[in-house]
């Protein structure tokens, strides 16, 4: 950095990590930005910056019966995908961070590996296996494969609060003459209860947000509402589908912020 | 069950034969141990030694290998940890944290289905023992230190356990705060009458708590004693060093008759002769005799009775209640060091460095090291 004179360098970090902000809100919350701002538009068309406001595009989208239909869908599949995916992630994370289990840290990254598998890979041979197994186009299949692709996101977190916390607590608990069983509803339970919830909630976002997997297992009952934009979004290109971005936003905001109401977004960081 | 029926009954804890292996490493090696009911008895050493082993053992937490856990005459080798009927308290208190100091306490009479009424007698009852009446609505995070290192303690205790563990349970506090708990750790296990095992690596702390003092180090026990038997009378050079501060004199032992050796010492070309007692006929040979820097006393002239060895004081510090010196001793590699008590603000004299001096000592204070 010689031939750069002093003044300059000194400053470049500083000025390496303002000009990162400014490209993170252009490029991150912009688009976010544009497509509120174009929900609001009174042309017929997708147009930015937006004219006049109106709440018609919102109208439309809950007179038109697919996107509400699918709405719901969505919003159910979240809900039912947290729950199965907690029974199932929760018991996982507990044994492979504590358990006396042979290969844990394997067992782990297996528990992980949806993660870096592509979701088109999953959802395509996920359609094709549980066809072969008669489930085919249907509400479980559509749950089971979002369970999936959500269970590495409670195994993380879970597994990551209940890493930080001492087993001395267990211990303890155990000296002073509580079984197994007692020591996980007083004590564990309680104690991972921000790892799970973040979990959960992490869990019911990448559900709700889920397309490409989503997309195999549409039919007129199981479309979720990603996959009905997208195919409006062929036909049409009115606002009504930037009403439903902001409408999907809201919902995730919500969640976020009663997460960090509740228990700081700190718990959401993906502990490994 | 355990919790409830032995009610200020105070019980023996015996280890017999209580071997473990961690893979290839062997973490305690065939030990037997007794403690007699309501002492305290702590376990002493280096990490690594096999005392957390052993206290882990105790609970049930590892099961040993070979050897029987004995609590009273029930052996309770094949007991899960919660039905030893036993207390622990670990080094960070493990309060648990979505719990108010009430509920934490209550936690192990709730496990044995005490009733509400005498839960909250006696979680009162265990909170005035600890001197924190009135705080059962408060939170742990809401404690110092200190109280809520009270607080575990009452916790431990409240379900009248017929051994307390205690894993380095003042390691976490500080200095003063530690020194003031030593006391009140005493006092309350004294009280209650509770026979108690202390895990800890400080040698000062065991002295200080225990009844008995077991040294360990790398899985074996090298020696039980009371705090001033081990402290005065270590039987090895491992004793001796851990214990605090401890000269060292190697040379030829022979017999001098009715319990006296004499161990004549090369320091480059003299040979000086110290006599120390044993009552053991130890043979001749090699040996090795153990002195504490505060039992030699340092003069100018030298004097005319005890073990006299010739120096030069090297250095010097003063530390408050005592003056440290270093002094060297031509043909010897390691610096002696000397502790002299500092009496009064003017009184004493101050040896200063490059001053010729005479060390000496008693011949019972010195101690020979029978077993290296």
């Amino acid at each position: 950095m010689n031939w750069l004179p002093y003044s300059v360098s000194s400053r470049l970090p500083r000025l390496s990590l303002v000009a990162y902000m400014v490209a993170f809100f252009v490029f991150l919350l912009g688009p976010i930005f544009i497509v509120v701002a174009i929900s609001f538009t009174t042309t017929e068309f997708v147009a930015f910056p937006p004219k006049g406001f109106t709440w018609r595009w919102y109208e439309r989208f809950f007179d038109y019966e697919p996107f509400v239909n699918s709405f719901i869908v969505s919003v159910e599949l979240a809900v039912a995908t947290a729950l199965l995916g907690g029974f199932i992630g929760i018991p996982a994370a507990l044994a492979v961070v504590r358990g006396r289990v042979p290969f844990a840290d394997s067992i782990m990254t297996f528990l992980l590996s949806p993660l870096s598998m592509p979701l088109i890979v999953i959802g395509f041979s996920l359609l094709f296996f549980l066809s072969a197994l008669g489930l085919g186009v249907s509400f479980l299949s559509l749950l089971i494969a979002h369970t999936v692709i959500s269970v590495p996101y409670i195994v993380r977190t879970v597994a990551g609060v209940y890493r930080s916390i001492s087993p001395d607590y267990e211990e303890t608990a155990a000296v002073l003459g509580a079984n197994r069983i007692q020591i996980f509803f007083y004590i564990t339970l309680p104690m991972i209860k921000p790892g799970i919830f973040a979990g959960m909630l992490f869990a019911m976002l990448i559900s709700i947000d889920n397309l490409p997997i989503s997309f195999f297992f549409g039919s007129y009952e199981t479309n979720t509402l990603p996959v009905v934009m997208l195919s409006y979004l062929e036909h049409q290109f009115d606002p009504s589908v930037a009403a439903a971005s902001s409408i999907q936003l809201v919902v995730a905001v919500i969640g976020l912020f009663i997460v960090e109401r509740i228990y700081g977004l700190d718990a959401m960081a993906p502990a490994t | 069950m355990g919790a409830s029926s032995s009610v200020g009954a105070s019980l023996e804890l015996r280890l017999e034969g209580i071997s473990k292996r961690f893979g290839q490493v062997v973490a305690l090696d065939r030990s037997d141990l007794t403690v007699e009911p309501g002492l305290l008895l702590s376990l002493l050493g280096p990490s690594g030694c096999g005392k957390t082993t052993t206290l882990r053992i105790i609970a049930g937490f590892e099961s040993p290998d070979t050897g029987r856990v004995v609590i009273g005459d029930r052996d309770v080798g094949q007991l899960p940890p919660n039905k030893r009927g036993l207390g622990m308290v670990f080094q960070n208190y493990s309060l648990f944290p979505h719990m108010t100091v009430g509920e934490n306490i209550a936690f192990g009479l709730k496990m044995a289905r005490v009733g509400p009424r005498e839960v909250r007698s006696r979680v009162g009852e265990m909170l005035d023992l600890v001197h924190l009446p009135g705080f059962e609505e408060r939170y742990p995070h809401q404690l110092s230190g200190g109280q809520q290192q009270r607080v575990a303690l009452a916790r431990s205790l409240v379900t009248r356990p017929a051994v307390l563990l205690l894993d380095e349970p003042l390691g976490a506090l500080d200095k003063n705060l530690r020194e003031n708990m030593q006391f009140e750790l005493r006092r309350i296990q004294r009280t209650l009458g509770t026979t108690t095992i202390l895990v800890t690596h400080d040698q000062e702390e065991a002295l200080t708590l225990s009844d008995r003092v077991v040294v360990m180090n790398q899985g074996k026990i090298l020696q039980v004693g009371s705090p001033n038997d081990v402290y005065e009378f270590p039987h090895t050079r491992f004793v001796s060093e851990f214990l605090g501060a401890s000269n060292l004199f190697e040379g030829g032992l022979a017999h001098a008759g009715d319990g006296t050796f004499e161990l004549a010492v090369t320091h480059g070309e003299d040979t000086t002769v110290l006599r120390v007692l044993h009552d053991d006929n130890v043979g001749t040979g090699e040996a090795m005799i153990a002195v504490r820097p505060e039992k030699i006393s340092l003069s100018e002239e030298a004097p005319d009775r005890g073990n006299v060895v010739r120096g030069e004081v090297a250095g010097h510090v003063f530390r408050g209640s005592y003056h440290a010196y270093e002094i060297e001793v031509a043909g010897r590699d390691d610096p002696v060091f000397v502790y002299s008590q500092a009496r009064s603000r003017s009184g004493e004299q101050v040896f200063q460095p490059g001053q010729a001096v005479h060390m000496s000592w008693d011949e019972s204070d010195s101690v020979l090291l029978t077993d290296n």
